[in-house]
């Protein structure tokens, strides 16, 4: 398999080092002489960090009749990054107020490694929601120095250095920003204080590439120096690859699915049979073996034939075989899939069952 | 490990159940923050509140530059100081700071969501004392100014308007949680305001009908076993409300299931207020299992209610007690006149009203604490007068009044069955054919109508022997003409609910304006068209000896009056009236009866803030006749005989 087609970020991560350097390059004299652009890549040595870790059992969520947590089941190293993945209302933002102790739980345990009260909790853990969350009349100076005064473990350099490099302005008033600059702004108030715990909702939504790639940068960096804990929710699969250590795939408040992202794309495969009435034939009576594993089956027209789209995640030869059995004249093809792809079917295949 | 069960994340995991903590932040500099960050919250009500009440001030201080029909078009006169003319918009800040907390409470409760802040300050490790604390400050500073700004409004005659003032901070208080209570449920401020209101006026509502429900068996029980349906019905008519009301200003202990009822609606906001706690705090999700809260609130409103209920038939046994010694009393009254022969009767009945109406205990009453000194008083509690709050375990003399209502049927009964006897002996006293004192001659008098009691009136002015003899004359006089102060200008109309003095034909006359507080100059003024009235009613009754016109006048022979008697009433009415403010402390210093002493004793501390208004009294008192009339608009036949005087 093409290394460069499952990993289709990899030649935008180049240039975010690059993007990073000169950015590096463009700080102010205090904070180049602070080296802050390497203190922002490695931010080690202020203090010692203590991953978080934790462990989520059979929570429940209800909003009236919908059920937004439904017996989720989740847990997270200290020290590991997990990715979610999952359709828009799948539960993944329910799950991080769940953690946070902002909404409340109809059943289930939340354990956290080590053992934290909720002060420590929260002084220990960065949320980055999907939207901006700070009061609209403040500047962003305004916003980060109340942040300094409410949060005890608040790091004016490192909050410094991470506004240098995202290139945003104190003096702006949070109601003027655009969508990318607010979740720019949402990222440094979310790690201001250099959490052991990072929770990310969709942090990316509306940056630029070049932001996007310093953000990814810092996380990585922050894990490789610190060892923090990431738990990253997004709808751009792309970013996974340069981040995560697994990812789950959330269905209806569930967390069905836990993969190595090193083997979400090589486990997660795809035929295409072309033939004459073959795809609509073996949709209609093909069963497959459980090796094969098959996630999802789509049939469509081209033409006068149809075509037969399979992805599975088990042995190859079983598929083709019960394919060859049904419809000896059909001619197979094998897809590699991109990591966006991979995802993709794995929630349709998701979704189906469900 | 740490664990958070269902139960923990509602209770452990929520930041008022949240365990002490080394990076939880709750230090000054936070709390200071938080404060600041609260109060900007508010910035916009109270801004807009403050500078709505600022614009007021300014236009009512500017009006004098846009010329007297600005003035009068806003209901000032040109005498109005810029104090006088503040009271309004004085009113409009203490409204203010009474109905905006609806919605401050919202904004200070869900700001922090409202303004997109919800996840982030949610997220703050910040103890949940001082977020509390913080809101708490802020509310109270935001939801003061308003009141502040009506104290330095009013700050010349603060204490008489301290009454509002207070009433308008218990409404705010009670907005105030109505307000948080809707914040609970809806998160838009403008719609938590309203759901609040309408919270608060659904328990009561609750609570009321179920007291309601309570009380009125035990009522129909009550009455039923006393027979005294008619007056139950009564009762019951007045609005509850308004009773309520009037209740709660007397203070006294039949407002008691108003107070508790009020209790009532407060614990049950506390309830909504602290089951939402975590979500005015968290900006999480609107209540959810509100059915929980519901029942909660049902079952305040129905304990709050049932005490309610008790109370109200408590009430019922007393009034019920109490009605039986009024019927009583109203019996032996009755039976006491009704056996005298008529004549008698009618004599006796004259006799006691004069004695009632112009005694000198009534006389220190309506005229010097009423008409001289009733503005001074800081309340007109008698305004607020509910014959229910005479209903009380220590009201056992209350009905005393009961046997005089007696001797009144017996003599109306009397009355309607001999009116000849009746009017022979009324005309005999009033005019002086059969003998009797003074007092007795204008209580007769006061039955055949104005110009007869005029006609007495100047007769006794002109033979006062004392000062009290000619107070009483004066106000019979003035009595007779009511002033109505309209726009700063001062009329005098007749009284229309007595038999008229004729309006027509008397000259045209204006009153001075500075007599709209005065009421001593007042009743001198009046006393003198009165006087005029006469003699105008008995010239023009010589001239045609109409009889028709003479029946519609006087309802039958004119009143017999001299034209010496009339000079001298004249005279006696231009002599200055001693410096009422003495007659108050010589009062107090005679008076036993302890109703006297309390409002002599509240006149007399009242004095050192109304020496100005006092003077003015004592002007009005000792002036000449013709100051006290616009002589620009007033026909010289009102000062005759007044000249140099």
């Amino acid at each position: 398999m093409n290394k460069q087609e499952r990993n289709p970020t990899s030649s935008v991560a180049d240039e975010a080092a690059v993007a990073l350097r000169s950015a590096a390059e463009s700080l102010p004299p205090a904070a180049q002489s602070s080296d802050s652009a390497h203190h922002a890549m490695n931010p080690t040595k202020a203090r010692s960090a203590q991953p978080i870790g934790v462990d989520c059992r059979g929570l429940v969520t209800r909003f009236g009749y919908v059920r937004a947590l439904d017996r989720f089941n989740l847990t997270v190293e200290p020290g590991e990054c997990v990715g979610l993945v999952g359709r828009n209302g799948a539960g993944k933002s329910t799950l991080f107020r769940a953690m946070l102790g902002l909404g409340s739980l109809d059943a289930g345990t939340i354990e956290f490694t080590p053992r934290l009260d909720r002060g420590d909790l929260l002084a220990r853990t960065g949320y980055v929601p999907d939207t901006l969350s700070i009061y609209d009349w403040m500047t962003v100076g305004r916003a980060l120095n109340f942040a300094a005064r409410c949060q005890p473990r608040f790091d004016s350099a490192w909050t410094n250095e991470l506004l240098a490099l995202l290139a945003l302005d104190r003096s702006k008033s949070v109601r003027a920003l655009s969508r990318g600059m607010q979740a720019r702004l949402a990222f440094v108030l979310g790690l201001a204080h250099r959490p052991d715990l990072v929770l990310l909702d969709e942090p990316l939504l509306g940056v630029d590439a070049i932001t996007h790639d310093i953000v990814l940068e810092v996380l990585a960096r922050m894990r490789a120096r610190d060892g923090t804990t990431v738990i990253l929710a997004t709808h751009q699969p792309g970013d996974l690859a340069r981040l995560v250590d697994r990812v789950v795939f959330v269905e209806r408040g569930r967390a069905h699915t836990s993969i190595a992202i090193d083997d979400l794309v090589d486990r997660t495969k795809r035929i295409v049979v072309h033939g004459a009435n073959a795809g609509t034939r073996l949709n209609a009576s093909c069963k497959f073996s459980p090796e094969a594993g098959v996630l999802l089956t789509r049939s469509t027209e081209v033409g006068a034939t149809s075509q037969l789209t399979v992805t599975f995640d088990g042995d190859a030869h079983a598929v083709e075989e019960a394919i060859g059995k049904i419809a000896p004249e059909a001619r197979i093809s094998r897809v590699d899939l991109t990591i966006h792809e991979a995802c993709a079917d794995r929630l349709r295949a998701l979704e189906v069952k469900s | 490990m740490s664990i958070l069960t269902p139960q923990a994340a509602h209770h452990d995991h929520s930041p008022s159940g949240q365990s002490p903590s080394n990076s939880s932040s709750g230090g000054l500099a936070t709390f200071a923050t938080l404060f600041l960050k609260d109060l900007a919250l508010l910035r916009p009500i109270a801004a807009t509140v403050t500078a709505f009440v600022l614009l007021a001030a300014l236009v009512v201080a500017a009006l004098p530059l846009l010329g007297v029909s600005a003035l009068r078009w806003f209901g000032y006169t040109q005498r109005d100081d810029l104090f006088d003319r503040l009271d309004p918009v004085a009113s409009i800040a203490l409204v203010g700071g009474a109905l905006v907390p609806f919605l401050c409470a919202p904004m200070i409760l869900q700001g922090d969501r409202s303004r997109g802040a919800g996840s982030f300050f949610a997220t703050l490790p910040i103890s949940c004392t001082t977020r509390w604390m913080s809101k708490l400050a802020a509310a109270l500073v935001v939801g003061l100014v308003p009141f502040v700004l009506a104290g330095l409004l009013r700050a010349p005659s603060f204490a008489v308007k301290s009454d509002d003032i207070s009433n308008a901070m218990s409404l705010a208080a009670l907005a105030w949680l109505a307000g948080a209570a809707g914040a609970v449920f809806v998160r838009g401020v403008p719609s938590a305001a309203i759901l609040g209101a309408a919270f608060a006026g659904a328990i009561a509502a609750l609570a009321w009908s179920i007291a309601a429900l309570i009380q009125m068996p035990i009522y129909r029980g009550v009455f039923a076993w006393t027979g005294f349906d008619a007056e139950f019905n009564d009762y019951l008519e007045g609005n509850p409300v308004g009773t309520f009301l009037k209740n709660a200003a007397s203070s006294r202990a039949d407002a008691m299931p108003m107070w508790v009822l009020i209790a009532t609606v407060v614990a049950a906001l506390l309830l909504v207020i602290w089951k939402g706690r975590k979500i005015v705090v968290n900006g999480s999700e609107p209540l959810r299992k509100f059915r929980g809260v519901l029942v909660g609130v049902c079952a305040i409103a129905l304990a709050g209610s049932g005490v309610a209920g008790v109370l109200h038939a408590n009430r019922a046994r007393l009034f019920a007690r109490d009605f039986a010694s009024y019927q009583d009393e109203f019996r032996q009254g009755f039976e006491r006149l009704d056996k005298l022969p008529t004549d008698e009767l009618f004599r006796s009945w004259i006799a006691q009203r004069a004695a009632n109406t112009y005694s000198e205990r009534n006389l220190l009453h309506e005229w010097i604490l009423r008409e001289n000194g009733g503005y001074l008083r800081p309340s007109s509690s008698d305004d607020l007068f509910d014959s229910s709050r005479e209903l009380l375990p220590d009201s056992t003399d209350h009905f005393a009044w009961a046997g005089l209502e007696g001797e009144v049927a017996a003599v109306n009964k009397r009355r309607n069955g001999e009116p000849a006897a009746f009017e022979r002996i009324v005309r005999g006293v009033a005019s002086g054919e059969i003998p009797a004192t003074l007092a007795e001659r204008m209580s007769a008098a006061d039955q055949l109508g104005p110009y007869h009691l005029a006609a007495v009136a100047a007769e006794q002015l002109a033979s006062s022997p004392n000062l009290t003899e000619r107070l009483r004359a004066i106000r019979s006089l003035a009595k007779l003409v009511r002033v109505d102060v309209d726009q700063g200008s001062l009329e005098a109309v007749f009284d229309p609910s007595r038999r008229k003095m004729a309006r027509d034909g008397i000259p045209g006359f204006a009153l001075h304006p500075s007599l709209s507080t005065n009421f001593v100059g007042q009743a001198r003024a009046r006393a003198v068209i009165s006087l005029v009235a006469l003699e105008y009613a008995l010239a023009q009754a010589a001239r045609d000896g109409d009889r028709t016109r003479l029946a519609d006048l006087f309802g039958g022979p004119a009143p017999v009056v001299t034209a010496e008697v009339l000079a001298k009433a004249r005279a006696e009415l231009a002599r200055p009236i001693p410096e009422l403010r003495e007659s108050v402390e010589q009062a107090r210093a005679r008076t036993v009866d302890p109703a006297d002493v309390e409002a002599l004793d509240a006149l007399l501390r009242a004095k050192a803030v109304t020496v100005e208004q006092l003077e003015a009294v004592r002007r009005g008192a000792e002036c000449p006749i013709a100051e006290l009339f616009d002589l620009t608009q007033t026909d010289p036949v009102y000062l005759r005989g007044f000249e140099g005087k």
